[in-house]
């Protein structure tokens, strides 16, 4: 155990790709242990035969459509309307697209990439200052990864044999709070500085009413997707493969903007994505059956219970541990091999499965926001030009509001819960 | 003639993740009237591992697999190509082992069957060793060139040169 963490972080420090570096580190595992490597090659294989898994090419490649089909455009000028009246108009323009987005994509870095490339640009031309823009629209990409379709509440579910369904209901409320949270922090310094509104005072009923027709397909689309998903018809892979069919049929028959060129276009980036997500899953499929060998969860768990013994001290201690954990290391490694350390960990101690996974994926997401190490944080700044100096110094206040709302998340199960009890 | 190969594993790459699109859908649509199609999961479920291979491979050719390049992105030119030269044949290394041995297990696996729908289970197993020679072979091709042209530019091999166009869908 000792040798496959110490190649893991050698090899990822030298700059080897994480997914590599994880195959490596598991077989090295195999290579030296009691069981034969080729249960290992077992492992990888086995890592790929699991339904559940399918709904990550599915929500990914729905997320490429949706940008071919209009629903995108749509969306921005429904956010538009609703809130650019308020102080800092354009940032809350930003967070309320988010929040959105969040209903058709699971992806915070795909979230943020399009906002910088699309907004961005116009919140600098209004005098947001750079480092402003780009920690408003990197942090509140965090909203598109807890609101349903979630690609990491999927792999938590996946790899932690938590419904994914009873997931997906209890993103709801901490993303609904995210966007709130990230509003109030952006109006209060959009207010010290005078950046300023861009309507003279909040919309028409009949402009409001305008605009959310207009986007009405998008809207939708995550209801009936929690509809689908809430009766227990579907199962979130099917509820994937509808996603994409919707899409489909929106950009073609509804929008009329999907082209045939566009399809293929999703098609080949979903492909890729897919396979960058998925060879780092089927290598870490060897480094997950070295860790359930080792026993590495009863170990840790004794270290922790020594410490303390109340579940919510335990879960913060896992969390600070995650959130340090997520500055270095990307969020989808650190799920999937923190995962079957740590719920079985904190799970004996009475806490829920899914409370904890709307903890720890928002904790390791936000990760990607943070530096040294952050996809979010890197693909921003550089599509913004944006220092990461001054990144840093701009994205304080809205990291802490995250931070408060981890701990009020933390201290009152019940918010997190209460629409997936109520549900299903 | 590569770009034709390139060309082809994108178009097969695409057209397989279009048919497991289906063949969920198509699952989903008819347990809904009470018909479950079992070998429709099942076959949705062998095509996407070598989707993922194949994904991979394409991700490796643009260079988009995540790593941290932190510390080495302080390192001056040629080191920084030597050390990813050194780290790319530890790579060819672990994918060429992991393509023996899988290549073994499905020899000695050959009768098992996938589930009830009778798919030979071979036919996952043999994606691990394809797609690791597919790998390798990929990544030797890129740590070629970088040597090659060594004496006149300093080219890295994990990582793209640009950092403007990432645009990966990772949670």
């Amino acid at each position: 155990m000792i040798l496959l963490a110490v190649t893991f972080f050698v090899l990822m420090i030298l700059g080897l790709p994480v997914a590599f570096a994880i195959g490596i580190a598991g077989f090295s595992f195999f290579a030296t242990g009691p069981m034969p490597p080729s249960i290992g090659v077992q492992q990888v294989a086995s890592a790929s035969q699991s339904f559940p898994l399918l709904a990550v090419p599915f929500f990914v490649l729905a997320g490429h459509m949706m940008n071919r089909t209009g629903i995108t455009s749509r969306l921005i000028g429904c956010s538009s309307v609703l809130v650019s009246w308020m102080a800092g108009g354009l940032a809350q323009v930003c967070i309320v697209l988010s929040a959105l987005m969040g209903g058709v994509s699971g992806s915070a870095v795909a979230d943020a990439a399009m906002e910088a490339r699309i907004l961005g640009p116009s919140l600098i031309a209004r005098g947001y200052s750079r480092g402003f823009t780009a920690a408003v629209i990197a942090v509140s990409s965090l909203i598109t990864a807890t609101i349903p379709p979630s690609l990491g509440l999927i792999l938590y579910g996946f790899v932690g044999n938590v419904s994914i369904g009873r997931l997906f209901l209890a993103g709801i409320v901490p993303g609904l709070l995210m966007m709130g949270f990230l509003m109030v922090t952006a109006w209060l310094i959009a207010r010290r500085r005078g950046y300023g509104t861009e309507a003279k005072g909040p919309p028409s009923f009949a402009a409001v009413r305008r605009a959310v027709a207009d986007a009405k397909w998008a809207l939708l689309f995550p209801l009936a997707l929690l509809l689908a998903i809430r009766g227990g018809l579907f199962t979130p892979s099917e509820v994937g493969a509808f996603a994409v069919v919707y899409a489909g049929v929106v950009g073609f028959v509804l929008h009329r903007e999907l082209t045939w060129k566009g399809l293929v276009e999703a098609l080949t980036e979903a492909v890729v994505d897919t396979g960058m997500i998925m060879l780092i899953i089927l290598f870490s499929g060897m480094v997950g059956y070295a860790i359930v060998f080792e026993q590495a969860p009863q170990t840790i768990a004794a270290a922790l219970t020594a410490l303390t013994q109340e579940p919510v001290l335990v879960v913060a201690l896992v969390l600070v541990f995650l959130f340090v954990a997520g500055l270095f290391v990307e969020s989808t490694v650190l799920v999937l091999l923190l995962t079957p350390i740590f719920l079985p960990i904190v799970q004996p101690l009475g806490v829920d499965g899914v409370h904890f996974g709307i903890l720890m994926m928002t904790v390791v997401t936000l990760g990607s926001m943070t530096p040294p190490v952050g996809v979010a944080m890197y693909t921003v700044c550089s599509l913004l030009d944006c220092p990461v100096e001054e990144y840093v110094v701009e994205s304080l206040p809205f990291v802490g509001a995250v931070l408060v709302l981890i701990t009020v998340l933390t201290l009152w199960p019940g918010l997190v819960l209460f629409v997936p009890n109520a549900l299903m | 003639m590569t770009g034709t190969l390139y060309k082809a594993e994108a178009l097969l790459a695409n057209v397989l993740l279009a048919v497991i699109v289906f063949l969920v859908f198509g699952a989903g649509i008819t347990r809904w009237f009470g018909y479950p199609l079992v070998w429709s999961v099942d076959l949705a479920q062998l095509l996407f591992v070598w989707v993922s291979f194949l994904g991979a491979d394409m991700a490796l050719r643009k260079r988009a697999h995540i790593g941290i390049d932190y510390l080495v992105r302080r390192l001056p030119g040629r080191p920084r190509v030597l050390l990813d030269a050194l780290l790319a044949a530890v790579c060819v290394a672990f994918l060429g082992i992991m393509a023996v041995l899988g290549y073994r297990l499905t020899m000695l696996n050959l009768e098992r069957l996938y589930g009830d729908s009778g798919i030979p289970y071979a036919l996952v197993t043999i994606a691990v060793p394809a797609g690791c020679v597919m790998l390798a072979s990929t990544l030797i091709g890129q740590a070629w060139t970088s040597l090659s042209r060594l004496r006149t530019e300093a080219r890295p091999i994990f990582v793209a040169e640009s950092r403007g166009e990432i645009e990966e869908m990772v949670p």
